[in-house]
């Protein structure tokens, strides 16, 4: 028995394992990357409808560009002869990838379909009826709602085809009917899913013909894949990791600020945090712009809605860094530190702050909590940092002061919603229980008012005065940011984030 | 290879120092560190290990060896910790079942049976993930299932050591129980005992670091490797000193602690090996 | 033999009916409500009537104990309810992972088996020399290296450095060469140590003097002699090591984004998805369980002493 057999035998199943077949031809099949994935891919479900746009499958009536504008998909125009009617016309020669013929019946009964089963509020709107006849769609309204045009880009209403869906309601979600450029061919929620091309699109026939879609929630891992050739397209990469991605030859990079800000709401029940001495004393003992670029690699936030926003707001910033001034501030508001341990007493007890955020908002999240933690130290103010699966519960008990919150402050570009549901006195997501009447009366002005320009006056007001008001810290805008491999072309980098590849998507040597 | 050659006293002696420095070297810790472990530093966000941060600086820009240092304290301290706890109760435990015996005994090695069928890590996962993660929720779970080694092997040694001349000697001369154990028991069962304590020490520094990497024992910001290792994760291609250095300090204690539960076996039960 | 066998069964049965309790009872002692998490995965903050219909569809107004019967008559129809995130059945999701968990192990094992056997037996022949010592010197450093840190330093160096291994592609036949590699190193450093402590023992014994006074080679001895007796107490020792590999899995899917069974849990972990965790914590303690049953009963049939005696 010769001693060195075993140990043959194990290299033997170990080139058994590396040397098998390398990956298929990949002429023809880019492979991209998308961050997030869930169970099934119904547009109508939840967020469900962004993996559909994200990946070229699924399209609207009409959709926002690159560039904030209108673009005319399905609907070739659209008017609004009054302040309740919409008329789209929809656009000749389109089918669905089923070979269905895209009609006005046929987007009526789609758009009829999400409004019943979507369970999302935020897309609901006062709908009077939907007709339609041949090539024209109408949609009346029970009141004037000035976002509805936005609201309809939103992917839940992707066109579906209702009728399949109706069918075969199971296999539906899994390979939606729709007219976009690729079709689903396979669906794994824990993989991904593989597209082909739609050779009946109608703005012709694509120049990929399979889209390998790889589900991978690690940022890093998609950082290295691009890296080593096996992606094509990534986003959502890592800050840290851009610098090693714009060296690499291969790779393009397009960054950019996108919609969503992040915040801290403060919280109003607590009685130190009622008094704005204090409020704006924290907010000066903070470098908010090192954070804001160094740590989160973003753009400091002025804010809730960035300059790219028509109402976005391009001043200072309210209460910029100053730590002598919130010292001062604090001493004036009577808030010392008498027993002489480093941290200030409120009414005989120490300060010390609850921080909270949540797992899911990622390393920045808990670094910009520990980067405050060491800053108010140093103003005699304590801060504790919690990263939470869930903060729901801790959020309606009030077991906080502060709380980081992501949000896509203009989803439909428009000033209302933020506004609306996360500061008006009463309003569900008003977490913190901010109250102002000023701020109130402005909501109510806006919700009466219709024409475009002072909407917008509106918005930049209402964020003027949550930051007078520190109803929030405004932290960061994200950066946004594709890198694609320079074999391909025809990548945008959309400041929604709601569309990463199109019928543009083409490789470079054609 | 000189190790191997020495003499097993001197091996022990040579693993007990090294690991002493450990432990001192985790005590002084904070003494040591270089920075405060927990103070940012705002120029520096991600540095290369440079002359003023020996070993780089994280990605809020705290120095790493301070907080390696600093870690070492809390990494040492919940094993051991840990460690005493099982320790105690499973002597505490297997000493009266093996005493009384009949039914006690019975229950406690059936009880004891039956949890050392669940694999430790599962386990504590499944109580971490449903009553939610933290240190004390970690180590309560792996102690529940531990402290069975230590009471079965306590058991075993007490009823070979109760029939033995000296404890049937000590029972003759109208001893009491707890004189009993502690003058004629506990000299013999220790021994055993302390050498499976060393050679599980390892291995519970691995389990504690391994749960705290997934996200499920100390909770960020303290410092502990396992824990600064799964927040350095994100930046293991751009700044892998933020990787590398707190499994390096981990690999060398678990090292340290394996030399010296082996040195601890040869030294203290010369016939095995 | 067979009534030890079936009463190996029945403890092992009795082992997996408390394990089904205790999951229950660590369910039911958690925080959260099951319903509240169902909408707030959905981002929906629902009313208090709807909560209450959620719960009540959920059976969670019924006392404890028949809940937990309840949950037990769908475990053993291998019914593990609905997934709170995705609302997608369990059972599904558990059947898609676990082949990926299973070939993991799987392909971990046979690299552990053959490397330990292998560096067990030559450090026992090779006892004293330089061999020995490398090859403690290795085992040693493979029981003390963290997995979690020794996968991602095999990531950094393979991956990042050599682009030698996909990393996005797990399906594909190579990508599981670092993942078990990961998972068997440690196992190879301890599996390796109680085997060459376990022959070692064995070569001072009557019958391999008598063998080598014969003329037989050492390795023959090892092999022929020697290995078959002790393989009885080494598959004993494989079943107990098996917590080991079980716990493995959680860390290396975790850094490898392998979707197994292991990553699924620590996902369902951070977002607080109990049926899943319930079912994977009873597959576990199942599988383990299972594993230590069939290692025993192999360890009887090769023991001929064991056999004799009726398994005591």
């Amino acid at each position: 028995m010769k001693p060195w057999i075993p140990i043959l035998i194990a290299i033997a199943i170990f080139l058994a394992c590396t040397t098998a077949p390398a990956a298929a031809s990949k002429d023809k099949t880019v492979n991209m990357a998308i961050f997030w994935l869930d169970g099934d891919i119904d547009p109508t479900s939840a967020w469900h409808g962004w993996t559909l746009t994200r990946c070229g499958i699924g399209e609207n009536l009409l959709q926002i560009d690159e560039n904030l504008q209108y673009k005319p998909v399905i609907a070739e125009r659209w008017e609004q002869p009054d302040a309740l009617t919409t008329i789209f016309t929809i656009r000749e020669g389109i089918t669905f990838q089923n070979g269905a013929k895209v009609d006005a019946e046929a987007c009526k009964a789609s758009l009829e379909r999400a409004l019943k089963i979507t369970d999302r509020k935020d897309v609901q709107f006062p709908l009077d009826s939907i007709t339609s006849q041949g090539n024209t769609l109408t949609i009346k309204t029970t009141r004037p709602y000035a976002t509805l045009l936005n609201v309809l880009a939103d992917p839940v209403f992707i066109i579906v085809d209702a009728e399949a869906a109706a069918q075969d309601p199971d296999g539906f979600q899994f390979k939606p009917v729709t007219t976009g450029p690729f079709k689903v061919d396979s669906f794994s929620p824990e993989a991904g899913m593989v597209l082909s091309q739609n050779t009946a699109y109608w703005k012709g026939e694509p120049d990929v013909e399979t889209v390998n879609v790889k589900y991978i929630s690690d940022a890093n891992t998609r950082s290295m894949a691009l890296q080593s050739g096996e992606l094509d397209v990534a986003t959502q990469l890592s800050a840290a990791d851009l610098p090693i991605l714009e060296k690499d030859n291969k790779l393009d990079v397009l960054s950019g600020p996108n919609l969503r800000v992040f915040l801290l709401r403060t919280n109003f029940t607590h009685p130190w945090m009622q008094i704005p001495e204090f409020r704006q004393a924290v907010h000066s003992a903070i470098h908010k712009n090192v954070y804001a670029e160094k740590i989160a690699g973003g753009i400091p936030a002025r804010g809730p809605f960035n300059a790219l926003l028509p109402f976005g707001y391009s001043g200072d910033d309210a209460y910029p860094y100053n730590r002598d001034k919130a010292i001062q501030l604090l001493d004036r508001a009577g808030i010392t530190d008498s027993d002489g341990n480093g941290i200030r007493e409120f009414r005989g007890t120490d300060i010390v702050l609850q921080y909270i955020c949540m797992n899911n908002h990622g390393a920045a999240a808990k670094n910009i909590g520990i980067a405050m933690q060491s800053e108010l130290k140093k103003v005699g103010i304590g801060m504790e940092v919690k990263q939470m699966e869930n903060f729901a519960e801790a959020a309606k008990q009030g077991k906080y002061d502060f709380l980081f919150e992501r949000w896509t402050s203009a989803p439909t570009l428009d000033p209302q919603y933020f506004l609306e549901s996360g500061f008006k006195t009463g309003s569900r997501g008003n977490y913190g229980q901010y109250s102002n009447p000023d701020f109130d009366n402005l909501l109510g002005e806006l919700d009466r008012t219709l024409d475009r320009d002072k909407r917008y006056n509106l918005g930049t007001k209402g964020a003027q005065i949550l930051m007078d008001d520190v109803a929030a810290i405004f932290l960061f805008y994200q950066k946004g940011n594709v890198v694609y491999n320079k074999r391909i072309s025809g990548i945008h980098r959309f400041v929604s984030e709601i569309y990463y590849i199109d019928d543009r998507l083409k490789f470079a040597n054609e | 290879m000189n190790l191997f050659q020495l003499n097993k006293q001197h091996q022990f002696i040579i693993a007990l120092s090294l690991a002493a420095i450990m432990v001192t070297l985790a005590l002084l810790g904070p003494l040591l560190a270089p920075h405060d472990p927990l103070e940012t530093d705002f120029v520096q966000i991600l540095t290369p290990p440079n002359p003023e941060y020996l070993l780089g600086t994280d990605q809020v820009g705290r120095c790493i060896l301070s907080r390696l240092l600093c870690g070492a304290r809390i990494s040492l301290g919940m094993t051991f910790g840990m460690l005493s706890m099982i320790f105690v109760l499973g002597i505490f435990i297997g000493t009266a079942a093996g005493m009384r015996g009949g039914i006690t005994d019975t229950v406690i090695m059936r009880i004891a049976d039956t949890i050392l069928a669940f694999p430790d890590l599962i386990f504590a996962i499944a109580v971490v993930g449903l009553l939610g993660p933290g240190i004390t929720n970690t180590i309560c779970a792996l102690a529940i299932i531990w402290w069975t080694k230590f009471a079965r092997l306590t058991r075993v040694l007490v009823r070979t050591a109760i029939h033995s001349e000296a404890v049937i000697a000590g029972q003759m001369a109208g001893a009491g129980t707890v004189k009993l154990v502690r003058h004629y028991l506990l000299p013999t069962i220790l021994p055993p005992l302390l050498t499976q304590l060393s050679l599980d020490i390892g291995n519970m520094m691995l389990a504690l670091a391994g749960l705290s990497f997934l996200g499920l024992g100390v909770q960020p910001p303290t410092p502990e490797w396992g824990s600064m290792l799964s927040e350095g994760r994100e930046y293991l291609q751009s700044a892998p000193w933020l990787v590398i250095y707190p499994g390096l300090a981990t690999f060398m204690v678990v090292v340290v602690f394996n030399i010296l539960g082996d040195a601890t076996r040869k030294y203290l039960n010369p016939e095995i090996s | 033999m067979l009534r030890s066998i079936l009463r190996k069964i029945v403890e092992m049965l009795l082992v997996m009916l408390a394990a089904s309790f205790l999951t229950f009872f660590l369910t039911w002692l958690s925080p959260g409500d099951p319903a509240e998490i169902y909408f707030e995965c959905r981002g929906i903050s629902p009313s208090n009537e709807i909560l209450e219909e959620m719960r009540k569809k959920m059976g969670l107004d019924q006392p404890f104990i028949l809940q937990y019967l309840h949950w037990l008559a769908d475990m053993t129809t291998l019914d593990a309810g609905i997934s709170l995130r995705t609302g997608e059945p369990v059972a599904d999701m558990i059947q898609r992972r676990f082949a990926m968990t299973f070939k993991l192990s799987l392909v971990a094992i046979g690299v552990m088996f053959v490397f330990s056997f292998f560096l067990g037996i030559l450090a026992t022949l090779k006892a004293g020399r330089f061999t020995d010592y490398i090859i403690r010197f290795f085992s040693f450093a493979a029981i003390s290296v963290p997995d979690f840190w020794l996968g991602l330093m095999l990531i950094l160096s393979f991956i990042v450095t050599f682009h030698w291994f996909k990393l996005t592609d797990p399906y594909a036949p190579e990508s599981v060469v670092l993942p078990a590699l990961t998972l068997a190193i440690p196992l190879i450093g301890r599996y390796t140590r109680q085997i060459q402590a376990v022959i070692s023992e064995e070569m001072t014994r009557e019958y391999v003097v008598g063998a080598r006074a014969r003329g037989c080679r050492e390795w023959t001895i090892v092999l022929f002699h020697v290995l078959p007796g002790v393989l009885a107490g080494l598959a004993t020792l494989f079943g107990l090591s098996c917590a080991l590999l079980l716990g493995g899995t959680v860390i290396v899917e975790t850094i490898f984004s392998w979707p197994g069974l292991g990553s699924m849990a620590i996902e369902s972990i951070t977002h607080r998805d109990y049926p899943v965790i319930q079912a994977y914590v009873l597959i576990m303690v199942c599988i383990y369980v299972s594993i230590n049953f069939i290692a025993d009963v192999i360890a009887e049939l090769l023991d001929p002493r064991l056999r004799l005696s009726g398994g005591q």
